[in-house]
C-alpha cells in the first residue's frame, strides 16, 4: 500500500504543529515532577532543620538547622544539590503574633531552596509562573546561586536557562523546653556542619 | 528448548522486524516518553512516600524517646523529693538528738555534781595535807603545797567552774556553760524532763534536792567544808602550828591567798623554796636545780602504779574517811499523777516549748526512733524508685512505638518494624564496690561533714540562694552577740553578711576544740610544754588573747572524716589536723612516739623525752580500750549496734553520725613557775553556741541558763565553734601522757582527780582532772546514733551519657520501585536507596532519638529551661575552701561562701522536683556534657547502637517490663549481640 505525497506532507506538518506543544507538555511534566521531588525535599529539610533546632542552645540553631536541611536536601539531590542554596531560619517562638503574641512553645524552621531548573524550554516558563502569585514559587533567577559548577554552572550559563525556583518550606515542631541551658555543638562537629556539602 | 527460549526468540524476531517498518517508529518514540514520564511521575510518589514515612519514622522514635524521659523525669523528681524529705527528717532527727541528749546530759551533769563537790573536797584535803600515803609525796613537795596552800585560794574564783561550785560559801551554784545556776534550778529543769524514763517508764518523780538528803551519801556543801576547815585545822594542830591557825580563814589570810589578788604573795613566797633549786640564768630559771634533778630523778624511779598515784594525788577517791565519795543516782521513788496526761503521746512542741509538759524529754527517745524508722524507708524508697523508674521507661517506650507504628499500620506484621531500646541502667550507689561506683551516674553522699553540708543545702530554697530556707533556718536562730555587745535574735552571719547555714553543728557543742594560745599569759607555759602542740583546733587564728579551750569536750558529731585537714594546721606538731570527733584518740599507729619526736618533741629536754616515751608506749596502746571518751568505732562498746560508723570511708554509707560527748572536769591546775608560784583555777564545761536555744528548741527553760555567744574574735566568723575563752588548754594532753591504759577505766568509781604533771622549763604543773565523760554507759543509748540516710545524687557520668535513652526504629521498605531505583548510592534514584545499617536485613528504613530528663536550675525558675550539662566548676576542689576574707575558716565547700552556693547549685541536682524530658542530639547521647558545651568521648562519636540487639516489634500486647535484652551492664557497655547498627552521622 503506497501513500500519497499528500498524506506525506500532512503527516510532517502534523508533527510539525503538535511536537513543540508535545514536547513542551512532556519537558514540562518532566520538570513539575523535577519541582515537585524538589518540594518534598525541601520539606523534609525543614522537618530536619526543626528537629536539628529544638536540640541545640540559640547559639547553635541556624547553624544546626542549617546542616540537617543541606544533608537532608544533599541525600538525594547529590550531585546537583548546592548547599549555596539553601536558607533556613529559625524562629524559636512562632505562632506569636496568631495566639496573641503568647509564642508556643515550638520551634519553626523555615527553609528556602533556590531549586535549579534545568529541564530546557520550559525552565523559563516555570520560573516566570513561579513568579505569580504563587508566593511559595518565586522567580529567583536573577540571584541564583553563585558557587555553582560543573553541570549547574553551565546551565546556568545558558541564558536564561538558569533560572531557580525558590521552593519553600517549613516545618513547627513542639519544643517544650528551653534549649538555653543545652550545651553547644563542639567545635569539631561545626566543622563537619560547615562541610556539608556534596 | 525450553518455553522461555522459544518466547526469547519469538520477540527477538519481531523486534529485529520492526526497522523495516516505518509505522511503529512514532508509537515506540511515544511508548519510550511515556515510559519516562511514568518513571519521573514515580519518583515523585516514591519521594513523597519516603519523606513521609521517614518523617513518621523519626516521629516514633522522638515519641517514645521523650516518653522515655518523661518518665525517667518523674522518677527522678520522685527521687528528689524523697531526698528532701530525708534532709527534713535527718534535721528532725539530729533536733530531737541534740535535745535528747542534751536532757540526759544535764540529768548527768546535776547527779555528778554533787557527787563531785563531795570528791573536790575530799581531794583538796587530801593532796596537800594527807600524812599517810602510800607513795608519799616527796617531803619538798608536801612542804610546797604546805607552803603555798593548795586549798582553794584564787582556784575557784566565781565563773570558772562548778566543779566544787562558785566558790567556798557558793558550792551549790555551778557554772553551767558560763552562767550560774544554782542546784535547786537545775533540779527544777531537769524534773520535769525525767518524769519517765528513756523506754516511757517512770523514773522518778524529780531530781534529788541538792544538800539535803542527809547521811553520808548527801552532798551537803557547808558540812564539807567544815570537814575541810577541820582537816586543815587538825593538819597544822599537828604540825606544831595550832595556836596560829586559829581558823582556816586566818590561815588564807596569812598567805596573803585572800587580800593579794594577784597572787605576788603567795608567788614571792614560792619563790623562796624554788630558787633552792634552780639556777637563775640572768633572764630565766632553769631548771636545773637541784629540785629538777632530784624530782625527775624521784619520778623516774616510780612504778606505772606509783606514778598513777602521783599523777592523781591521792590514789584515789576513797583516801578520806568520813567524805562522802559516792552520791546516788535519782532514785526510782512514786508515780507522778501527770504520767497518765502524757504517757504515750508525743510532745508537742508548742507545749514543749514552753516547759509546761512533765516526761517531754524522756519520750523525745522515742520520736528519735520514729525518725530513724522514717529514714529507713526513705532510703528504700528511693531504690524503689530507681528500680521502677528502669522498667517504666522501658515499657513507656515501647508502648509509644507500638501505638505510633505497629497499630498504627493495621496491615503491618511483626517483620515490617524494628526497634531497639536503651535504657539507663544506674545501680544502688550505696551498693556497690569501688569499681562499681565508678560505673553508674548515682553517686552516695560520703559520710563526711562536707557531705552533711550537701544534704542539709537540699532543703534549702532553690529560688533565692541568698536566703537560707526559712525552716532550716530557724534551727540555726540564736541570741548572737556581736562585738559591740549587742545582741540579737537571728541566724548567725559571716562578716559579709552573709547567712551561715553550714551545717547542724552551728547549733551544736563542738568539743575536743583549742585555739592556739597567744599572749603573755601563762598560757605561754602550754605552748612551750611539749605536748601542749596538740592543739585540736585551728592554731592560725590571730588576734586572740588568751584563748584557750572553747570548753573541753562537749557533745560531739562523729563523721568518718573527722579527721579531715579542714584548716591546713593540724593537730601534732606540723601536722597540725583539726581532729575531732571519732579518730580523736585512736592513737595506736597514728601517734607513735618517734612520730612526736619528729614533730616538735624532740626539741624537749631529753629526760623528757623517755618519760614521754615510755608513758606514750603504755598509754597508748591501750588508750583506746579504756578511755570513755574515745569515741573510734574500734572502741565503741556498742559496735554492733552502730556498723555503719565502722566502715572504712571508702565503703561508707551516707550520713552516719554519732554524737559522742565528753566533758572534762578540771579540778585544779597549779603552775609552779621557778619564779613563783601562780594559782588558776581551770574548769571547763561544754559551751553552747546560742545564748538562747534555737527557736523551735523544746528546751528553753536550759536555755536561760546558757551563755550567749561570746564573740571575742575579731577576725570574722570561726564556723560556729564554741567561742569562750578558757584556759585549760593542755592540760588533759599533759595529763594523759603521764596515765597508763589502765587508769582510764571506764568505771566511775575508779576517781582520779589531780596530776602532777613535770614540765621541762617552767617547773612543774599540777593538773586536776575530774574525770572524762564520754559515751557513758549510763546515758548512751541507741539513740545518739542516728540512722544512715542515704540520698542519691546525680553525678557527671548521667549527663556524660550514661542517663540517656535512646530509640532505634526501623521500618520495612514496602515501595516496589525501591529495588527498581534504589541502587544509586547518590542523586536522582538514592531517595529509594537502603540502609545498609542493619546487615543482612538491609531494606530498611530507620530512625533514632535521643532524650534525657534535665534538671531546671534556679536561675530558670521561671521558664522551662533544663540544663543537660553537668557543671564540673562545683567539684570539691573547685570549691572555696575558706572564707578569704576572714582568718576564721568556714569549712569545706562551705555554701555559707556564696560563689560556692552558685557553684553547688548546679551540682545538687537531685533535691528539686524540677526535671523534665527533653530531646537530645543523637550524637551526642554518649559523649560528654560538660560546663555547657558538648565533647566527643575520645574524639569519636560512641555508637550507641553497638552490639545492640534489634527486636521485632511484634504484637505481643504489652511489652515485657524487666530487663529487656539490651540491657546495660554494670560496667555501662551494652551486652553483645549479632546485629550492631553502625552510629551514622547526623545532625540530630
Amino acid at each position: 500500500m503506497k501513500k500519497s505525497a499528500g498524506e506525506k506532507g500532512t503527516m510532517l506538518m502534523e508533527f510539525v504543529l503538535i511536537m513543540p506543544i508535545l514536547l513542551f507538555l512532556i519537558l514540562g511534566l518532566i520538570q513539575l515532577s523535577l519541582i515537585w521531588r524538589a518540594k518534598f525535599l525541601t520539606s523534609y529539610a525543614a522537618y530536619s532543620g526543626a528537629r536539628a533546632a529544638i536540640v541545640y542552645p540559640p547559639g547553635d540553631q541556624e547553624t544546626a538547622a542549617y546542616a540537617a536541611a543541606c544533608l537532608a536536601l544533599s541525600d538525594v539531590l547529590h550531585p546537583e544539590f548546592r548547599k549555596s542554596s539553601v536558607s533556613v531560619t529559625v524562629d524559636t517562638a512562632p505562632g506569636g503574633n496568631r495566639n496573641g503574641g503568647v509564642p508556643l512553645p515550638a520551634v519553626k524552621a523555615s527553609v528556602v531552596y533556590r531549586y535549579p531548573l534545568i529541564v530546557p524550554y520550559v525552565n523559563t516558563f516555570f520560573a516566570l509562573a513561579g513568579a505569580g502569585e504563587e508566593p511559595q514559587w518565586t522567580l529567583a533567577g536573577a540571584t541564583a546561586p553563585v558557587s555553582r559548577t560543573g553541570r549547574g554552572a553551565a546551565a546556568s550559563s545558558s541564558g536564561g536557562a538558569g533560572s531557580t525556583l525558590a521552593v519553600k518550606a517549613s516545618c513547627t515542631l513542639p519544643c517544650p523546653w528551653s534549649t538555653a541551658s543545652f550545651p553547644g555543638a563542639s567545635a569539631e562537629d561545626k566543622q563537619n556542619w560547615s562541610n556539608v556539602q556534596p | 528448548m525450553s518455553m522461555t527460549v522459544r518466547i526469547l526468540r519469538f520477540a527477538w524476531r519481531k523486534t529485529l522486524s520492526l526497522k523495516d517498518d516505518q509505522d511503529g517508529a512514532a508509537l515506540m518514540i511515544t511508548l519510550a516518553v511515556f515510559l519516562f514520564l511514568f518513571i519521573t511521575v514515580l519518583s515523585v510518589y516514591a519521594v513523597g512516600d519516603s519523606v513521609y514515612r521517614k518523617i513518621r519514622l523519626q516521629n516514633a522514635a522522638d515519641a517514645a524517646a521523650y516518653s522515655a524521659a518523661v518518665v525517667q523525669a518523674d522518677g527522678l523528681s520522685r527521687m528528689a523529693t524523697v531526698n528532701r524529705a530525708m534532709s527534713w527528717t535527718y534535721v528532725q532527727m539530729t533536733r530531737r538528738q541534740m535535745d535528747y541528749i542534751t536532757y540526759r546530759w544535764l540529768r548527768l551533769t546535776y547527779e555528778r555534781f554533787c557527787e563531785d563537790s563531795v570528791n573536790a573536797a575530799n581531794f583538796y584535803s587530801q593532796i596537800s595535807f594527807t600524812t599517810v600515803d602510800p607513795y608519799p609525796i616527796p617531803t619538798y613537795v608536801r612542804t610546797a603545797s604546805r607552803r603555798f596552800g593548795w586549798p582553794k585560794c584564787k582556784s575557784h574564783t566565781p565563773a570558772n567552774g562548778w566543779w566544787c561550785g562558785l566558790g567556798v560559801d557558793r558550792r551549790d551554784t555551778l557554772l553551767l556553760n558560763g552562767r550560774e545556776i544554782s542546784l535547786a534550778d537545775l533540779q527544777a529543769i531537769i524534773t520535769p524532763m525525767m518524769v519517765y524514763d528513756d523506754n516511757g517508764g517512770m523514773l522518778a518523780t524529780s531530781a534529788p534536792a541538792p544538800g539535803n538528803g542527809g547521811g553520808d551519801d548527801t552532798y551537803d556543801p557547808d558540812e564539807t567544808a567544815e570537814n575541810l576547815n577541820e582537816d586543815l585545822k587538825e593538819y597544822y594542830r599537828q604540825s606544831g602550828a595550832s595556836s596560829q591557825w586559829g581558823s582556816y580563814e586566818s590561815w588564807l589570810a596569812q598567805y596573803g591567798c585572800v587580800d593579794n589578788a594577784d597572787g605576788t604573795a603567795a608567788e614571792a613566797a614560792l619563790e623562796k623554796v624554788v630558787t633552792a633549786f634552780t639556777t637563775y640564768t640572768g633572764t630565766a630559771y632553769e631548771p636545773t636545780g637541784e629540785f629538777y634533778e632530784k624530782f625527775y630523778a624521784w619520778y623516774q624511779s616510780l612504778s606505772p602504779e606509783q606514778r598513777v598515784y602521783l599523777v592523781t594525788g591521792v590514789g584515789g577517791a576513797s583516801v578520806s574517811a568520813g567524805i562522802p565519795t559516792t552520791y546516788p543516782a535519782p532514785s526510782t521513788s512514786s508515780s507522778s499523777s501527770s504520767m497518765a496526761a502524757t504517757a504515750g503521746t508525743n510532745p508537742p512542741q508548742s507545749v514543749a516549748a514552753t516547759g509546761a509538759a512533765a516526761g517531754w524529754g524522756a519520750q523525745l527517745g522515742r520520736l528519735i526512733d520514729y525518725d530513724k524508722s522514717n529514714l529507713s524507708m526513705l532510703n528504700l524508697a528511693l531504690s524503689a524508685i530507681n528500680a521502677n523508674m528502669y522498667s517504666s521507661m522501658q515499657a513507656a517506650a515501647k508502648i509509644m512505638l507500638q501505638k505510633n507504628l505497629w497499630l498504627y499500620d493495621r496491615n503491618a506484621t511483626a517483620e515490617d518494624y524494628r526497634y531497639s531500646i536503651t535504657c539507663p541502667l544506674a545501680m544502688d550507689p550505696y551498693d556497690l564496690n569501688s569499681s562499681q561506683t565508678a560505673a553508674t551516674f548515682f553517686s552516695a553522699l560520703p559520710n563526711t561533714e562536707a557531705g552533711e553540708r550537701v544534704f542539709l543545702e537540699m532543703g534549702r530554697d532553690r529560688k533565692n540562694w541568698d536566703t537560707p530556707h526559712t525552716t532550716l533556718a530557724d534551727y540555726f536562730k540564736c541570741e548572737i552577740e556581736d562585738r559591740n555587745g549587742s545582741r540579737s535574735w537571728d541566724i548567725r552571719q559571716d562578716s559579709d553578711g552573709k547567712y551561715q547555714t553550714g551545717g547542724l553543728d552551728q547549733w551544736m557543742i563542738r568539743g575536743g576544740a583549742q585555739y592556739a594560745l597567744t599572749g603573755a599569759t601563762d598560757q605561754d607555759l602550754i605552748a612551750a610544754t611539749p605536748l601542749s602542740t596538740y592543739r585540736v583546733m585551728p592554731g592560725n587564728v590571730t588576734g586572740r588573747q588568751n584563748v584557750g579551750s572553747e570548753g573541753d569536750f562537749g557533745i560531739m558529731r562523729v563523721y568518718k572524716d573527722a579527721n579531715l585537714n579542714e584548716t591546713g594546721e593540724g593537730f601534732i606538731g606540723g601536722l597540725h589536723r583539726v581532729d575531732r570527733g571519732n579518730h580523736l584518740f585512736s592513737w595506736p599507729g597514728k601517734m607513735p612516739a618517734i612520730q612526736l619526736a619528729a614533730t616538735g618533741i624532740s626539741a624537749v629536754d631529753s629526760l623528757i623525752n623517755q618519760v614521754v616515751d615510755s608513758v606514750f608506749n603504755q598509754v597508748f596502746s591501750q588508750f583506746d580500750q579504756f578511755l570513755d571518751v574515745n569515741p573510734s568505732c574500734v572502741n565503741s562498746y556498742d559496735e554492733d549496734a552502730v556498723p555503719a560508723m565502722c566502715q572504712t570511708v571508702a565503703e561508707s554509707v551516707a550520713l552516719y553520725s554519732q554524737y559522742r560527748w565528753a566533758s572534762s572536769k578540771w579540778l585544779c591546775r597549779y603552775r609552779i613557775k621557778w619564779t613563783g608560784a601562780k594559782f588558776r583555777q581551770h574548769i571547763g564545761f561544754p559551751k553552747w553556741f546560742c545564748g538562747k536555744p534555737h527557736e523551735l528548741s523544746i528546751i528553753p527553760a536550759i536555755g536561760q541558763y546558757l551563755p550567749p555567744l561570746d564573740r571575742q574574735d575579731t577576725d570574722g566568723p570561726s564556723h560556729g565553734y564554741l567561742e569562750h575563752t578558757w584556759d585549760a588548754s593542755g592540760m588533759f594532753e599533759q595529763f594523759r601522757q603521764l596515765l597508763p591504759g589502765s587508769v582510764f577505766s571506764r568505771s566511775r568509781e575508779d576517781y582520779r582527780s589531780c596530776a602532777v604533771v613535770p614540765s621541762n622549763e617552767s617547773g612543774f604543773l599540777f593538773v586536776g582532772h575530774a574525770r572524762i565523760y564520754g559515751d557513758d554507759r549510763e546515758i548512751w543509748d541507741q539513740r545518739y546514733a542516728g540512722f544512715p540516710a542515704r540520698p542519691w545524687i546525680l553525678n557527671e557520668k548521667y549527663f556524660n551519657g550514661q542517663g540517656s535513652i535512646i530509640i532505634g526504629v526501623a521500618e520495612k521498605q514496602t515501595n516496589p520501585l525501591a529495588w527498581l531505583l534504589g541502587r544509586a548510592e547518590k542523586g536522582w534514584g538514592s531517595v529509594f536507596r537502603q540502609p545498609t545499617e542493619l546487615g543482612e536485613e538491609s531494606n530498611y528504613f530507620t530512625a533514632m532519638s535521643a532524650a534525657r530528663a534535665g534538671v531546671r536550675y534556679p536561675h530558670t525558675v521561671d521558664v522551662r529551661e533544663y540544663a543537660q550539662y553537668f557543671d564540673d566548676s562545683a567539684e570539691t576542689d573547685q570549691l572555696t575552701w575558706r572564707n578569704p576574707s576572714a582568718a576564721a575558716d568556714l569549712g569545706i565547700g562551705c555554701v555559707c561562701v556564696p560563689e560556692n552556693a552558685d557553684k553547688l547549685a548546679r551540682q545538687w541536682n537531685l533535691c528539686t522536683p524540677d526535671w523534665d524530658a527533653t530531646l537530645i542530639p543523637l550524637r551526642y547521647a554518649r559523649s560528654a556534657s560538660r560546663n555547657g558545651r558538648w565533647e566527643n568521648a575520645g574524639g569519636t562519636a560512641q555508637n550507641p547502637f553497638l552490639n545492640t540487639a534489634w527486636q521485632r516489634l511484634s504484637d505481643d500486647g504489652r511489652p515485657a517490663l524487666g530487663i529487656p535484652q539490651n540491657r546495660v551492664n554494670r560496667n555501662g557497655a551494652m551486652e553483645v549481640s549479632n546485629r550492631d547498627l553502625l552510629f551514622q552521622w547526623r545532625v540530630y
